[in-house]
């Protein structure tokens, strides 16, 4: 599937939230078991 | 340019005197440390003064000889980077300078080592208990609440010189003493704080930290918690009563011989009237804030107590929901544990208070032996 | 270099030039950039007058000592929504309604990168909007936490804590999308001739904004979405009797919070760096300097969060680093200070009400930075943490900071955007009126809160009763001069003189300079060649 340019930047940004929201929440979750 | 630099200057200094004045300012020291802190304020104050003249006078006298309408011309300059450099430099060492002295006093707040006395602090939901666990007055134990009566705050009576600042047990220490506070917490986040002594610590629950000061001027030194913990934030205050050495001593024994008298009371049987009689005075200092004085509480945070099926069921059931409050989910709600603010006396008599009084007519009395039964 | 002249320039009232529909489902459906500019304005303001009654419940309740108007539960409820609908409900928005009209204008771009998302970007915040409002009406209200949130106190509050929570996550939502957009648009879609060195400042703050929210924003629902699980699901984060800490929500809230402050202020700066050159008739002195000081502003924010926590019990190694990386950021802020008065140094300066406002931006922002030098230092913060002065201190930066520079912004670009002037006189009383009843309201809690007054309470004792009315009275006073403001656009959009090509003699971006008053409905379709 041939994506934009503009496609591309966003979901690299759209990865970052994402990574950075569930990774968090794991990280503690994690260090509190 | 330069008068009306010095102008603002003379100005400003008259203002810093008059700054020294009570309410303007930070409350008066009564610990090295609160002096250190007036110190480090005032300090900051003057090189704030310095940046307020140097960066407005600039600012100001452009607005007044550079307008269009006076018909000045704008010139085109827009960089420069030797000037940018001295005043990314020039800022950055000035807050090197002031970082040192600073330091030494952050240090200094922190060393709470080899106290003469400890003493932990529990900010409770919405009060403050006091235990003396270390040095002279070990043992001592007691909840402090917030004496101002509910008529002044509802408008009804005048209010008095210590409104909102009045407690029933003040915390007493000695004068010139190094005290350590520990400070902990039964449900949410507290704080608890005497600006006189520059002393402040949040109330964490599950954990304990610390901080110290030693008074160094006897006096009532007044304050109120400093961290939003529910409904009552603003009615939790806290009084700290500092004596001379021997004024201490006598008092440590009078705590004592109170404490010893309560433990031989409970053991005691009292009347009807007398529990009610009691009961009143504990149910206006620690429930008419949620249940209100009409006992119909505030629903459905608050529930009633007149018509309550828990007021008006099985004593041990009413017993064992104010000894251990109420718990949702694994933590505490609003209705606290009592049986860890109030001794056997007092929870036998409110109890028994709520049981006979409104609409309840249960006729039923509990003892302070029935609450002991009941104490795990 | 060709300038793009639309032959049919026309305001928008045209529904059937306007993706087909009119009315109401033009609104709903719109992908263009200036109407979502436009929703996200009127949005703000609505939500200004929202949060502004909820501070003016505050401030009557607290114009004298007792329990007058309402009870201390409604009262904390008041303190949160006052803070939640005014950071996430008015000042963040106003903002995006700016990044909206202005970017694609500013860049020589048609629309944003992504025109159906920023569609979706809006339309959430009515909705979250009213999740916060719902929350007064459900059993035990909205929640009473203070905007803040802190656990374990928001473990107690009623089922209005998860509508709030709620609403943070689709706030939230809103926030990163919107960024996505913004950062995609500048960094793939300027017109050719349009380097990131050559933008106005105003693109380079938001590019840099927008960043900070994609890195914090997923930050803050981490928190809340760990409350909602401590809450309903059994999980201990911030309860120690299951092992966990208080203070881990502190650490988390606050790593998103303090950035969340410089995301609030960085688009203003860019609004003024816009502002204050036009009416100085100078460029902006170091704009390489100002891109380098908003960068050095962004990254720092993430290195200071802990000063809003001096006194949780932290070592004192821990209170020291953050001391000293907290006053390291005076040095950038301090630069871009010095940077806008060089710009007006000798320039020719007239005072219509934009350079009204951001004068008074320029030194009020300032005095806010001042109080925040005073906090930053942790013996001092000892004695202030969780007092007026706190109050004081970020109702400087964020009203006398933030919206001074919105309506800055308003003003200036009204012309652009409507085709019309507004009422100059008018405009000049309502910055004096705000501008003296800002200070009347805040000054005096300064004081306050050197005398020991704390935060968050709805009765305090005697000592303070002289700074609480002097602030109520100014507060009031300010609110009441916003309806001005209404006034003003109202009757400037209605019936305002029709604007010149060039209403501001100085302005030199490009949608001053290659398109015509009012903008057309399509811009820069195709791009300019700007080589």
């Amino acid at each position: 599937m041939v994506l934009s340019r503009n496609a591309k930047t966003g979901l690299i940004l759209a990865s970052i939230a994402a990574a950075w929201f569930v990774g968090l929440i794991i990280k503690y979750w994690v260090m509190g078991r | 340019m330069m008068l009306k630099k010095l102008v603002l200057g003379v100005l400003g200094i008259a203002l810093c005197g008059l700054a020294m004045a009570a309410e303007w300012n930070l409350q008066p020291a009564a610990s090295k440390l609160a002096a250190d802190i007036h110190w480090l304020h005032e300090a900051v104050m003057v090189l704030v003064l310095v940046l307020f003249v140097g960066v407005f006078g600039f600012m100001f006298w452009s607005c007044y000889a550079h307008r269009k309408s006076v018909g000045h011309k704008a010139e085109q300059f827009h960089e420069n980077t030797t000037v940018e450099i001295l005043w990314t430099v020039i800022p950055a060492i000035i807050l090197v300078v002031i970082a040192w002295p600073v330091t030494k006093v952050v240090i200094a707040q922190k060393d709470t080592s080899s106290p003469d006395l400890t003493i932990k602090v529990t900010g409770m939901q919405w009060k403050w208990g006091y235990d003396y666990v270390k040095g002279e007055g070990e043992g001592i134990s007691f909840v402090s609440t917030l004496a101002t009566p509910r008529e002044q705050i509802d408008g009804g009576a005048p209010k008095g010189e210590h409104y909102l600042l009045e407690v029933d047990n003040e915390l007493v220490v000695p004068l010139g003493k190094k005290v350590r506070v520990l400070t902990t917490a039964a449900d949410v986040v507290h704080s608890w704080w005497v600006p006189a002594f520059g002393a402040k610590q949040d109330a964490i629950p599950g954990f304990i930290r610390d901080i110290w000061f030693r008074a160094d001027k006897p006096g009532t030194y007044r304050s109120q918690c400093v961290e939003l913990c529910g409904k009552d934030h603003g009615f939790m205050p806290i009084v700290v009563r500092v004596v001379p050495q021997e004024e201490y001593s006598k008092w440590v024994g009078e705590r004592k011989a109170l404490l010893a008298k309560a433990a031989d009371d409970e053991n005691k049987a009292y009347t009807l009237d007398q529990l009610k009689a009691r009961g009143e005075k504990v149910y206006a200092a620690n429930c008419v804030a949620c249940h209100q004085a009409s006992g119909k509480g505030v629903p459905p945070a608050f529930p009633p107590l007149d018509g309550s099926k828990v007021v008006l069921g099985p004593k041990a059931g009413q017993i064992d929901t104010v000894l251990n409050g109420v718990v949702k989910g694994g933590t505490p709600t609003a209705m606290a544990a009592f049986g860890k603010q109030l001794n056997n006396v007092e929870l036998a008599a409110v109890i028994t208070f709520t049981r006979n009084n409104w609409g309840n007519k249960t006729g039923e009395i509990v003892q302070p032996a029935d609450i002991k039964a009941r104490r795990k | 270099m060709s300038a793009v002249v639309d032959t049919h320039a026309h305001g928008h009232d045209h529904g059937d030039h306007h993706g087909g529909y009119g009315g109401i489902m033009r609104w709903v459906t719109t992908t263009n950039h200036k109407d979502i500019g436009t929703m996200y304005l009127w949005f703000s303001f609505i939500m200004f007058m929202v949060g502004g009654v909820m501070a003016l419940v505050i401030r009557a309740e607290l114009f004298s000592p007792g329990l007058q108007i309402v009870n201390p539960d409604f009262f904390n409820q008041m303190t949160t929504m006052h803070g939640l609908i005014m950071v996430f409900g008015a000042i963040m928005p106003v903002f995006v309604g700016f990044a909206n009209w202005l970017i694609p204008m500013q860049i020589g771009a048609p629309d944003m990168a992504f025109a159906r998302m920023n569609n979706w970007s809006f339309w959430i915040l009515p909705f979250a909007g009213a999740l916060l409002i719902i929350s007064f009406f459900t059993p035990g209200g909205a929640p009473g936490v203070g905007w803040t949130l802190y656990a374990p106190l928001t473990v107690q509050m009623g089922i209005g804590m998860d509508l709030t929570i709620f609403a943070v996550h689709l706030l939230g939502m809103s926030s990163i999308m919107g960024s996505i957009n913004i950062i995609t648009t500048i960094l793939n879609m300027r017109a050719p001739g349009m380097t990131l060195m050559r933008m106005p400042l105003f693109c380079w703050t938001w590019l840099i904004t927008a960043y900070l929210l994609v890195a914090t924003m997923p930050v803050l629902a981490g928190a809340v979405t760990m409350t909602l699980t401590d809450r309903h699901f059994g999980t201990s984060f911030f309860n120690a009797a299951g092992g966990g800490d208080p203070v881990l929500y502190q650490h988390i809230f606050w790593f998103f919070g303090h950035p969340e402050v410089y995301i609030i202020a960085l688009p203003g700066f860019g609004v003024i760096s816009q502002v204050i050159p036009a009416f100085s008739r100078k460029p902006l002195f170091g704009y390489a300097s100002m891109v380098y000081a908003t960068s050095a502003i962004a990254i720092l924010s993430f290195l200071v969060w802990a000063h809003h926590m001096y006194t949780v019990g932290m070592p004192v190694t821990g209170q020291l680093f953050f001391m000293y990386a907290t006053t390291l950021i005076a040095v950038p802020t301090g630069v871009k200070v010095f940077n806008w008065v060089a710009t007006m140094w000798k320039g020719s300066l007239t005072f219509e009400t934009p350079m009204l406002f951001a004068c008074g931006f320029l030194f009020l922002f300032t005095l806010g930075g001042f109080t925040g030098l005073v906090l930053s230092l942790v013996p001092i913060d000892i004695q202030l943490h969780d007092t007026y002065y706190v109050v004081a201190h970020f109702h400087y930066v964020m009203v006398a900071g933030a919206l001074f520079a919105a309506f800055a912004g308003i003003y200036f670009w009204l012309p652009k955007w409507t085709g019309r002037m507004y009422d100059e006189k008018l405009g000049q009383i309502h910055f004096w009126l705000t501008m003296i009843f800002f200070n009347v309201a805040f000054f005096v809690q300064h004081f306050a809160g050197l005398a020991g007054m704390p935060r968050r309470i709805p009765d305090y004792p005697l000592q303070f009763e002289t700074w609480n009315k002097i602030s109520s009275i100014g507060a009031f006073g300010f609110g009441l001069s916003q309806l001005l403001f209404l006034y003003i656009v109202l009757k400037c959009i209605r019936s305002g003189e029709k604007a010149p090509q060039k209403p501001w003699e100085g302005a030199d971006s490009l949608e001053w300079t290659h398109l015509p008053t009012p903008v057309p409905y399509h811009t820069f379709d195709p791009q300019p060649d700007l080589r």
